[in-house]
């Protein structure tokens, strides 16, 4: 929920943005889209055919136009001449008919093909930005994920890419199209008749400033009305959060009030803005029909001295409505660009997170001691001191284990047990000191190497959406034998024997179908399952019922044979099975020795025992 | 649909979405007829300009000497649709606009009436997106969607009344296609709003494997699954590319083919017009019009189509919400109110039993307990043994569904509600701050009350001096947005929340969690200091915030299994003595303040009951 609430407080910042177009941005993207840049050129390759096309229709009909009423046939008819003169057998009009039909037919493919590559390029862009996206986050290490919300990451990846997704099919390319349009109407116009064009444009200069003047309020509306929603929702999402607090303090009264006055104030930027919409397609509406007033009038004084048509006066009007009409949609088409411009900015920050480090340059995918160690490997750690952020969580911890050896970690919540395992499986970087593995600093091995000779069985077992079997083997590809050997060790095959799918039984939202001992279990399957020589084992703390309590310790026997084991225990058993135990306390290393020794130093050892384990023991 | 059956039987009295839209609709009928006269006038100017254009046409061939006049017709004709556009657009989406305002409200007041149990069956995420895409959905259709509604008709009956007189069987050819051309859309936008659920519902699994990525970062790099991942991914980073394609492909289409219907229209009137103006029939004048005519009716027609499928977008969210706004608050004042003034503090439990709604096993079962006015009870118990649903419970954020709560001798579902919440303050679990400032924060309960009031409050939580070494000082705003306070800092900001308010029942539930010892016997000193005459319940893990209290209870799964003085149950020798020998030891280990807190159950969720015994955090027994 927190996310959740940090994400409206993320678009409640949103006022600072606002950018429409920012090159930088754009820069960053194209190395995205460069595959893609066949489609951008068939794009761009249609906008001329597609504009001349557009203004071809209105040609034909003032031709006709002539034709109806003057009877032109073939001289005088200048520009018109190829619409006029009839062929293929056909009637003149029958003819302009089967022209206005044939143009509308091409002018819809095209229509078509120029959306369908813009789409295409803007989805298989977004396609591949999301691709390096999630595998750049993927690479982020573990400090990145103990700061940076899931459902911000989630936003990231879904709503923030749809958003760059809108700025293809609705952005900049349909602009420039609009701008060529405007282009070649103009050129048709002074082509055609340059003082009549002259008169027709007379109007653009005032529609030009006006269009300037509420673009620019419309734009500030629409911004005031981006902040004001993420706010309202914000308050309406933290309301929901604490309605507890709400209803306690009975302040529900005074609460809806500032909602009602946020929500108002909200509702007053949106009426700001429908003000300025309203206006702004009420002044182009006007703008097109005074113009067409103003062609009838210029073009009646020319007619009394000859040389003007009834059909270029149709053509002019015609021109200049369509001259116009992009203006309508500009304020629609800004604020897709401010939100697309804003989502590729938070998206751009993200893939420059740095990533998890690799190993050290003298890292070498030198052949695994697999073969030379059948027992496990050796692991040392060497003077290892680490901090999470100020907080120091490791002091100088030095201590060696010898391949085949059972080690337990034992101490107090918060005295850095589960961080030594995380260190040793790479998770964090260290700050001082080295971990060895078989004589190699960890820094120096390629973590996938490193991590494939371990299984790391966490605390609280995560179990991914899929069936049974995909969450024992994840994915690698493991004999059937050596699965059914996993969970018969591990007595998962008693659990899936009563499950009507068996293997096929499918894990549903992260396992909450699981009892905490059975998803224990499974997580035990999936460790042997790896074959490992190196077992990371941070138990449960978590108690269950005395049945499953023996089927786990029996598993844990067959767990850590034949490898080297670290285990942060809790359970009595455990501790009394390993070769050594040590004692963290406060990030350090206080005692060691078997449990046997250390019970008899009756030091920070023997009280955690009375105070953890006694029970067990009354108990077991 | 997403509303769980357990909320059905709290539906009463269910409104029809039209009906309730008539309801919203009628707060504001001044506006609904100027909308509608606007609407007409628009209809009307909207003809005038192509007949304005023929009669200059027609000028131009036969009489010249009226041309001008005929233009100033049409200048006059452009202002006035120019008016009466602007208006009209302003009119009706501002009713568009003031009904979202108006049905946002009442969400949000709603929500604020609800119990708490409905919270415990409803995710944030989707009352969320009850407040943004239904509404969204229900103002598009009431902006845009009732513009057109009631426009494209009239323009359209007014276009044909036009035509029809001129030449009625070119009107048909003409105008025929039209309203063809609005089912095509209809059809169209239908199966692009389903595509487009379809793309959503894929967006949908992508966030749910960058969810179960990123939740499971740990074990996907401890068992280097980056790789598999990725494909993962990628699998369904490919369907979202299909599906979102499907939705380009189909609006694209719709697009360009819905441009092909006006064009042939005006091609048949060139054609067939044309053979009219030939013989004699019309005059070219007469296919201005018609051109005029088609041309301006595009648009609207085209939008028809896309209206009625927001149309009904729109009146499917509006069921969406109204089924949220149809719950009947269940705590509320009742008619029997008691006629109350003042509440004194005693609170009696009689054989009190709750089950949490979904849940089979009871959270407290046959709970008998008297609290005496002014004195103080500990309760102490396990992680889900019911400590905070009885706590809960005596400010009615949960409603009682077996035996009874008196309070002063008052059944407390006929105690006034504002009175009851106004008489307790409570510090719950999960010490929920508000994202504005610290100040704010603590009179929260007290809007009015005085900075030094707040300063006060802060000190008395041991609070005041970390707060003054904040950047703002008390104005610092806290939270998401604003600056992170340690678990320990929330809790004292949290309780000084609570201290401010003079309450006659004084309820702290495990509010002492994360505060360290020395903190922890300050704040507890001060509440003893002031605890005469003043009700208090104190939840704990620790014997030392409850060993001074006037009786403690042991709750174990929802029973009381010991009570008694402190004294006495440390001879009693049972769950409360185990602590409390635990404790010593622990005390001993000097380690205690160290520990930050273990993670527990957000407040009020009932503990799920297949897991037996529950996490074992130190300073527990077992």
């Amino acid at each position: 929920m927190s996310e959740e609430r940090s994400e409206a407080a993320q678009l409640g910042r949103e006022r600072d943005l606002g950018k429409v177009y920012d090159t930088e941005l754009i820069k960053r993207l194209w190395p995205f889209m460069r595959p893609y840049r066949g489609w951008i050129g068939l794009n761009f390759a249609l906008i001329p055919p597609r504009a001349v096309l557009e203004l071809m229709p209105a040609l034909v009909v003032g031709a006709a136009l002539n034709y109806l009423t003057e009877g032109v046939t073939t001289t005088e008819v200048g520009w018109m001449a190829p619409f006029v003169v009839p062929r293929l057998g056909l009637g003149p009009l029958a003819w302009m008919f089967g022209l206005v039909f044939a143009i509308s037919i091409v002018t819809l493919i095209m229509d078509w093909l120029r959306a369908f590559t813009m789409i295409s390029l803007g989805q298989r862009t977004v396609r591949d930005v999301r691709r390096t996206l999630f595998d750049h986050v993927q690479r982020l290490p573990m400090r990145f994920f103990d700061r940076y919300p899931v459902g911000r990451l989630v936003t990231r990846l879904t709503n923030d890419l749809e958003h760059l997704a809108e700025m293809f099919s609705a952005g900049v390319i349909a602009m420039v199209a609009d701008v060529f349009v405007m282009v070649v109407i103009l050129t048709m116009l002074f082509a055609i008749d340059p003082r009549l064009a002259l008169a027709a444009l007379a109007l653009v200069p005032v529609l030009g400033i006006a269009a300037a003047i509420f673009r620019y309020k419309v734009r500030e509306a629409y911004r005031e009305v981006r902040v004001k929603i993420a706010r309202l929702n914000a308050h309406l999402q933290e309301t929901i959060s604490g309605m507890k607090v709400v209803q306690l303090f009975a302040r529900e009264r005074r609460n809806f009030e500032d909602f009602r006055r946020e929500n108002a104030s909200h509702r007053d930027s949106w009426l700001r803005s429908i003000r300025y919409d309203a206006l702004l397609f009420s002044t182009v509406d006007l703008a097109t029909n005074l113009t067409r007033a103003l062609i009838f009038w210029y073009g009646a004084e020319m007619m009394g001295l000859g040389g003007i048509t009834l059909g270029t006066i149709y053509v002019f009007s015609d021109y200049m409505s369509r001259f116009f009409r992009p203006l309508m949609d500009l304020s629609a088409k800004y604020s897709v660009m401010q939100s697309s411009m804003a989502s590729a900015e938070r998206v751009f920050q993200l893939l420059d997170e740095p990533r998890e480090p690799e190993g050290r340059e003298a890292a070498t995918t030198g052949e695994t001691k697999a073969v030379a160690e059948p027992d496990g490997c050796e692991v040392e750690f060497d003077g290892v001191t680490f901090a999470y952020g100020a907080e120091t969580v490791l002091r100088d911890v030095s201590f060696r284990v010898r391949p085949g050896e059972r080690v337990a970690i034992v101490g107090h919540t918060g005295s850095g047990k589960t961080t030594t395992l995380k260190l040793l499986a790479r998770l964090y970087e260290l700050q001082e000191g080295s971990i060895r593995v078989d004589g190699r600093d960890i820094r120096d091995i390629p973590k996938p190497e490193l991590r494939r000779r371990m299984a790391f069985v966490l605390q609280d077992v995560f179990l991914f959406d899929g069936d049974l079997r995909y969450n024992i083997v994840l994915g690698r590809d493991v004999a059937d034998e050596v699965v059914d050997e996993a969970a018969r060790a591990t007595h998962v095959d008693d659990l899936i024997e009563r499950l009507p799918n068996g293997w096929a039984h499918k894990v549903s939202e992260r396992g909450v179908n699981f009892s905490t001992g059975q998803r224990q279990l499974l997580s035990f399957a999936r460790a042997l399952a790896r074959e490992p020589q190196l077992l990371l084992l941070d138990e449960a703390t978590s108690s269950v019922d005395t049945e499953t309590e023996a089927l786990i310790q029996d598993a844990l026997r067959h767990l850590m044979e034949g490898k080297t084991s670290i285990v942060v225990a809790h359970r009595l058993s455990t501790i009394k099975d390993v070769d050594r135990i040590y004692v963290f306390h406060h990030g350090a290393i206080c005692e060691h020795g078997t449990h046997d020794e250390l019970l008899d130093r009756r030091g920070v050892y023997w009280r955690l025992y009375q105070l953890q384990y006694a029970q067990q023991e009354t108990a077991a | 649909m997403l509303w769980s059956s357990a909320m059905d039987g709290e539906a009463a009295g269910s409104q029809k979405p039209l009906a309730r839209l008539f309801a919203y609709m009628r707060l504001a009928p001044g506006a609904y007829v100027l909308g509608g006269i606007l609407t007409l006038l628009y209809a009307l100017f909207f003809q005038l300009i192509p007949l304005s254009i023929r009669r200059i046409v027609a000028a131009f061939e036969n009489a010249p000497d009226v041309v001008g006049r005929a233009i100033l017709g049409l200048v006059a004709a452009s202002v006035c649709l120019a008016l009466a556009r602007l208006f009209s657009r302003i009119v009706m989406f501002n009713i568009g606009r003031q009904i979202e305002f108006r049905i946002r409200n009442d969400y949000f007041a709603h929500l604020q009436s609800l119990p708490q149990s409905f919270y415990l069956a409803h995710r944030t995420g989707d009352l969320m997106s009850r407040a943004v895409n239904d509404i969204n959905s229900i103002r598009m259709f009431l902006g845009m969607g009732l513009l057109n509604l009631l426009q494209t008709p009239v323009l359209f009956a007014g276009a044909m009344i036009v035509l029809l007189p001129v030449d009625a069987t070119l009107t048909l050819w003409a105008l025929g296609p039209f309203p063809l051309f609005v089912l095509i859309t209809r059809h169209y936008s239908r199966y692009m709003f389903q595509a487009n659920l379809a793309g959503q519902e894929q967006l949908g699994k992508v966030s749910t494997v960058v969810q179960e990525n990123a939740s499971g970062a740990l074990v996907v790099k401890a068992y280097d699954l980056s790789d598999l991942e990725r494909d993962r991914f990628e699998e369904q980073n490919q369907e979202l590319f299909r599906r979102m394609m499907k939705v380009g492909v189909m609006q694209t289409t719709m697009f360009a083919s819905v441009g092909l219907v006006p064009a042939l229209s005006a091609a048949v009137v060139l054609w067939l017009g044309g053979q009219r103006v030939q013989t004699g029939l019309l005059g070219t004048e007469d296919l201005w019009l018609f051109w005029g005519l088609i041309g301006m009716l595009t648009f609207p027609t085209m939008m028809l189509g896309f209206v009625v499928s927001i149309t009904q977008r729109g009146l499917a969210a509006l069921e969406r919400l109204g089924s949220v706004l149809d719950i009947v608050p269940s705590i509320r004042d009742r008619e029997d109110v008691a006629a109350v003034s003042e509440i004194k503090g005693r609170v009696e439990f009689r054989n009190l039993t709750f089950t949490y709604p979904g849940s089979y096993v009871p959270a407290l079962k046959g709970v008998d307990l008297t609290v005496e006015a002014g004195s103080t009870v500990g309760i102490v118990g396990p992680v889900g043994s019911g400590k905070t649903t009885l706590v809960s419970l005596v400010p009615r954020l949960l409603e009682i569904d077996d035996g009874a709560i008196l309070i002063d001798g008052v059944d407390l579902n006929r105690m006034p509600v504002h009175l009851l919440r106004s008489s307790i303050a409570m510090v719950p679990q999960d010490s929920f701050l508000f994202s504005i400032p610290v100040a704010e924060n603590i009179r929260y309960g007290v809007p009015d009350a005085h900075i030094s009031e707040v300063r006060r409050a802060a000190a008395r939580a041991q609070v005041e001096r970390e707060i003054e070494e904040f950047e703002d000082g008390f104005d610092t705003v806290v939270g998401e947005r604003g600056v992170t306070l340690s678990g320990g800092q929330r809790q004292r900001v949290a309780l000084a929340r609570a201290m401010i308010l003079r309450p006659s029942i004084l309820i702290l539930d495990d509010s002492l969690s994360s505060v360290d010892h020395g903190n922890e016997e300050a704040i507890l000193g001060d509440l003893e200091g002031r605890r005469r005459g003043r009700t208090c319940f104190i939840v704990a893990h620790r014997i030392s915030a409850v060993r001074h209290a006037d009786q403690i209870v042991v709750l174990e799964n929802g029973r009381i299994t010991e009570r008694g003085t402190h004294r006495e149950l440390v001879e009693l020798g049972g769950f409360y003595a185990r602590l409390h020998h635990r404790q010593e030891l622990l005390s001993e280990l000097e380690v205690g303040d160290r520990d930050a807190a273990l993670p527990e159950p957000a407040a009020g969720v009932p503990a799920p009951a297949a897991a037996g015994q529950q996490r074992l955090p130190l300073g527990e027994p077992s």
